[in-house]
């Protein structure tokens, strides 16, 4: 290695950078940390409530009174719709807790032919057990709730608020799905025709998902006996609740990185202070100042860099012995990898780097011929 | 002529209540390959003449040109090039950098880590009775090792001209003469330029500039001393 | 730390009485060559960079405790103070467990219910404010029991769509006398229709009160809607236990059963996720305390010289410790004071701005936040100290000079 080369000084003076390396490592580590379960903590509330409403708009009378039919005929005719799934009624629900929020998730009740299709609709995949019998007071549940909560196919579930649930009757769990969307059916109609039940309450599902003007005419009627509940309203919804966990840690970076700045930086001034002997003999024997500048930079970014990544691994092992140990008995699970996260913490060794560099150079600069001097 | 001064004149501290006029008036040229010893008392202005002729300090007002090239027309990043290039410096403190071994100090003003610049440093090194020590860190050497070290980093790169600033004023008689001795080797091949206030390691310079107050007294063939 | 900073403060007038006395200087303040103070004034930016850290760190840790609490305060003046007077039983089929409550010695009365909500949206959290349809003939004892008074306005009369809001949820809602909720106006409200507000309410929860009109009449009898339907329970004077105890020990899983009890438990529960942010503040004072004791130790490191000269010159090792643990104890307390001012004005100002805004309750001061942002300036000292003793210990003054 050459001797003026980055890795040698970091070799070399392994023991006296070691300080600033972990201080920067642990910063690192504090904010993605908490990112990463901000991150899972908002993609499971999605899971619970958002996801749903991404895929379907749901309508439903707020009286006794049906729908209009101008809102019924708008939704049948509008080329977009590609079913319409009528609902029954809902029959309670479950809390499910994620590391920072809850939430709950309803279940529905709905006519025996529309599972499947609501099935596919969430892309929920069936990994135990078999569909609810109709007029059984059978239940499918998601694998998440029944690993939160315990439950097995068999049990019976009704008014249990130790399980974090409460229903309107006893249900039998008769199956466990999976997929993006956390929700509970039943298929208990009894007598109830179809079409009676499409006047009170139902969900439609569209064709092409991106094309949500339908949402938009629906919402302008301003019918007020109907309530229409699609995915932006719940967004908007959500998002202020979400914005203030969101603030949280934006301030948390930027508490790390001042403090960072302020102490590292004075651990790296001192240590090229300590230094000045070496530069100046450099300067003597004929290394141009901006030689200096990138040996010092290079030394810098090489050493951040470094603890950067030391405390983005660290994390993730963390994370991953955290889910075993704690999070998947809990049913709940925390992302160990999420880019925006990752840059998140990534301000840290940037800002600590810029503002290391800042003094140096400074000193540098005014640096002359005078220290060779006794 | 390697060096040549005219008129040459350095003041520090300009427009600060105490001027210091470090050298006055200074005519000087020199040339070929010779042990030319600098001597005064302290405050005399040899160090200055030394900085003035390695491009360190910019004079006041005259000129002094390092054979064809003008210092007071040459960039800053220009004089480092002929440094790093030309000359070798030998200091009264080693300033060996401490985290980097003797071998890695001495190749530090040719910055290169190939075999053949290892063996010509470790060869430099062995003249000079340090091959044993290649692998060891400053601190663990003695006074008289450390400056033979800064003696093996200044001859590396091969220079043209050596300039030596006080070279023994820290060490104790006997390494004092084992470090003039290997110096003046060289004298049959490049310039060496020695500041001293002390007369006895001059003893062997082909010639011995007198300073005294910032001006050259006299300049004496053979032996030093006034 | 209160006692060491008067210590500190009486100290620093005794040098500069002191130094008035002496009429050589001419007027010139003159102080101790080696006071804090003194080694303060040639090195402001070494000081300044040594307190901001932890004054950075002290403020954040007391602002997140003191938030926190916020929520949490809110959060249980809503869904649990009301369960102080009364238990409650909802989505029951089973006549007999009411029949066997009514009967029971220690229950006064008992009041039949729907159990509706407003939404209710604060930092962090959102959530149903209860609202509770009771019939004419209950609303007033349900008042008296329950301590809550009408502050404007009256109650809503029977058979008409019309509520009495708590304030502090029309302060969230941003309504008053004359506005309407309900999810006509709001989906996310959990009631039907529109409701006019004619009231507003003021006690120690956040109930607000409708009256049996059509629709909840209709509801009342509807099955679909039992999940809603309940009693409440009113104790005998001082029975409340007695009677929560009673409804705690009826038939599991017939009905929904709240008592004082068991919503404490589900909320501490609840609550418990914020457990984590105690982890945070943990890290955060590990990384606090790790950074800035050793760049403080650092700043010692480069002062051996002037502690070795100290040594040569006759000043004992423990003279010099002392006059460290003092400099390191001074920075740290005035960083403490200084954080918890800081963090109390901004808690303050949060409390005005964000909590009380939405009809919250926030919390100024706080006795964990206090505690816990204590221990930022506490552990550091601790980790700086034990350090310098180290180093303090080891110095040997004659290396010290011949190095330089």
């Amino acid at each position: 290695m050459k001797p003026l080369s980055t890795v040698t000084y970091l070799k070399n003076n392994a023991k006296k950078v070691l300080p600033g390396f972990v201080c920067m490592s642990l910063g690192v580590f504090l904010i993605y940390f908490f990112s990463i379960i901000l991150y899972s903590s908002i993609y499971e509330i999605n899971q619970s409530y958002l996801n749903m409403l991404e895929r379907v708009t749901s309508v439903r009378a707020n009286t006794k009174n049906p729908i209009s039919d101008k809102i019924l005929s708008k939704i049948k005719g509008c080329s977009n719709v590609e079913c319409i799934i009528p609902i029954i009624s809902e029959i309670g629900g479950f809390e499910y807790k994620s590391p920072f929020f809850q939430i709950r998730t309803e279940g529905f009740n709905i006519f025996e032919e529309d599972m499947p299709k609501a099935l596919k609709i969430f892309d929920m995949k069936l990994v135990e057990g078999k569909l609810p019998s109709p007029n059984s007071s059978e239940l499918l549940i998601p694998l998440k709730i029944a690993k939160q909560n315990k439950i097995r196919i068999g049990d019976y579930i009704g008014k249990n608020p130790e399980l974090n649930v409460i229903l309107n009757k006893k249900y039998k769990v008769c199956g466990i799905i999976d997929g993006t969307v956390n929700i509970i059916l039943t298929t208990n109609a009894g007598n109830l025709k179809r079409e009676e039940v499409l006047k009170h309450n139902l969900i439609f599902y569209l064709k092409n998902n991106n094309n949500k003007m339908i949402n938009n005419e629906l919402t302008s009627m301003k019918e007020s006996k109907v309530t229409i509940m699609d995915y932006k309203s719940a967004y908007d919804q959500m998002n202020e609740v979400l914005m203030i966990m969101n603030s949280l840690r934006v301030i948390l970076n930027f508490i790390v990185i001042i403090v960072l700045c302020i102490s590292i930086g004075n651990l790296s001034y001192i240590l090229f202070l300590n230094r000045k002997d070496e530069f100046a003999i450099l300067t003597a024997i004929g290394y141009k100042k901006t030689t200096i500048y990138k040996k010092l930079l290079k030394e810098n970014i090489a050493l951040n860099l470094l603890a950067f990544i030391v405390g983005i691994v660290f994390t993730i092992i963390v994370v991953r012995l955290l889910n075993i140990v704690v999070f998947e008995p809990k049913g709940q699970y925390v992302y160990s990898f999420d880019i925006s996260s990752m840059v998140t913490a990534f301000l840290i060794p940037l800002f600590v780097s810029i503002s290391n560099m800042i003094s140096p150079l400074r000193n540098l600069k005014n640096m002359d011929h005078e220290c060779l001097e006794i | 002529m390697i060096f040549k001064m005219e008129s040459v004149n350095l003041v520090y501290d300009i427009g600060k209540e105490v001027q210091t006029f470090a050298l006055k008036d200074i005519n000087l040229s020199l040339d070929g390959n010779r042990f030319i010893g600098i001597m005064g008392p302290s405050g005399s202005g040899k160090s200055s003449l030394l900085y003035a002729m390695a491009g360190f300090k910019i004079p006041t007002s005259g000129k002094v040109c390092y054979g064809e090239i003008d210092y007071n027309k040459v960039s800053p990043s220009e004089s480092a090039e002929i440094r790093r290039k030309d000359f070798g410096f030998i200091f009264q403190r080693h300033f060996l950098i401490d985290y980097m071994t003797v071998l890695e100090n001495v190749l530090v003003p040719i910055n290169d880590d190939s075999r053949e610049a290892k063996i010509k440093a470790i060869s430099i090194l062995d003249k000079l009775g340090l091959a044993h020590l290649t692998s060891k860190k400053p601190y663990q050497l003695s006074g008289g090792q450390r400056q033979r070290v800064a003696i093996a980093r200044a001859l590396i790169g091969d220079p043209k001209v050596i300039f030596a600033d006080e070279p023994t004023a820290a060490l104790d008689h006997s390494s004092s003469i084992e470090v003039m001795k290997f110096i003046e080797n060289y004298k049959k091949d490049k310039m060496i330029i020695v500041v001293t206030h002390d007369s006895c390691i001059l003893q062997n310079a082909n010639h011995v500039i007198n300073m005294l107050d910032g001006a050259i007294v006299s300049i004496d063939k053979g032996r030093g001393g006034i | 730390m209160i006692v060491i900073s008067l210590i500190i403060i009486l100290k620093v007038n005794w040098i500069r009485r002191e130094g008035k006395e002496n009429k050589y200087l001419e007027g010139n303040i003159t102080m101790k060559a080696l006071s804090i103070l003194n080694y303060s004034r040639k090195n402001k930016n070494k000081v300044v960079s040594s307190i901001i850290p932890v004054l950075i760190a002290v403020t954040f840790l007391y602002l997140i405790n003191t938030f926190v609490k916020s929520i949490n305060n809110s959060l249980y003046k809503l869904s649990v103070s009301s369960y102080k007077y009364y238990a409650t039983i909802t989505a029951y089929d089973n006549e007999d467990i009411i029949e066997k409550v009514k009967n029971n010695k220690n229950v006064e009365r008992i009041v039949p219910f729907m159990g509706y909500g407003i939404k209710y949206s604060i930092p962090g959290s959102l959530v149903f404010a209860d609202v509770m349809g009771l019939r004419a003939q209950d609303m007033n004892y349900f008042l008296q029991k329950e301590s809550i008074q009408v502050m404007i306005g009256r109650l809503p009369e029977e058979g008409k769509k019309e509520i009495a809001v708590n304030y502090l949820v029309a302060k969230n809602k941003k309504v008053t006398i004359g506005d309407s909720v309900g999810n006509a106006l709001d989906k996310f409200d959990g009631i039907n229709g529109e409701y006019k507000i004619v009231g507003i309410l003021k006690g120690e929860n956040m109930l607000s009160i409708v009256s049996f009109n059509n629709e909840i009449l209709k509801d009342y009898d509807d099955v679909e809607k039992s999940l809603q339907r309940g009693i409440i329970a009113f104790p005998e004077k001082n029975k409340i236990n007695e009677v929560n105890k009673l409804v705690e020990a009826l038939p599991k899983g017939e009905a929904v059963y709240n008592t004082f009890n068991i919503l404490s438990e589900r909320f501490n529960k609840n609550m418990a996720c914020l457990e984590l942010l105690d982890v945070i503040s943990i890290l955060s004072i590990f990384l606090m305390v790790i950074t800035v004791g050793s760049s403080k130790y650092v700043e010692f490191f480069n002062r051996k010289e002037e502690i070795g000269i100290l040594n040569a010159i006759g000043y004992n090792k423990r003279q010099i410790l002392k006059r460290a643990i003092l400099e390191v104890l001074t920075v740290n307390t005035i960083s403490y004071i200084l954080g918890l001012l800081l963090g109390i004005s901004l808690s303050y100002l949060v409390k005005e701005n964000i909590f009380e805004k939405v009809g919250a309750i926030g919390v100024v001061f706080d006795e964990k936040a206090l505690l816990i942002s204590l221990y930022v300036p506490l552990f550091t000292t601790l980790f700086t100290v034990v350090p310098i003793n180290a180093m303090i210990n080891k110095l040997d003054p004659i290396d010290m000079i011949e190095n330089n």
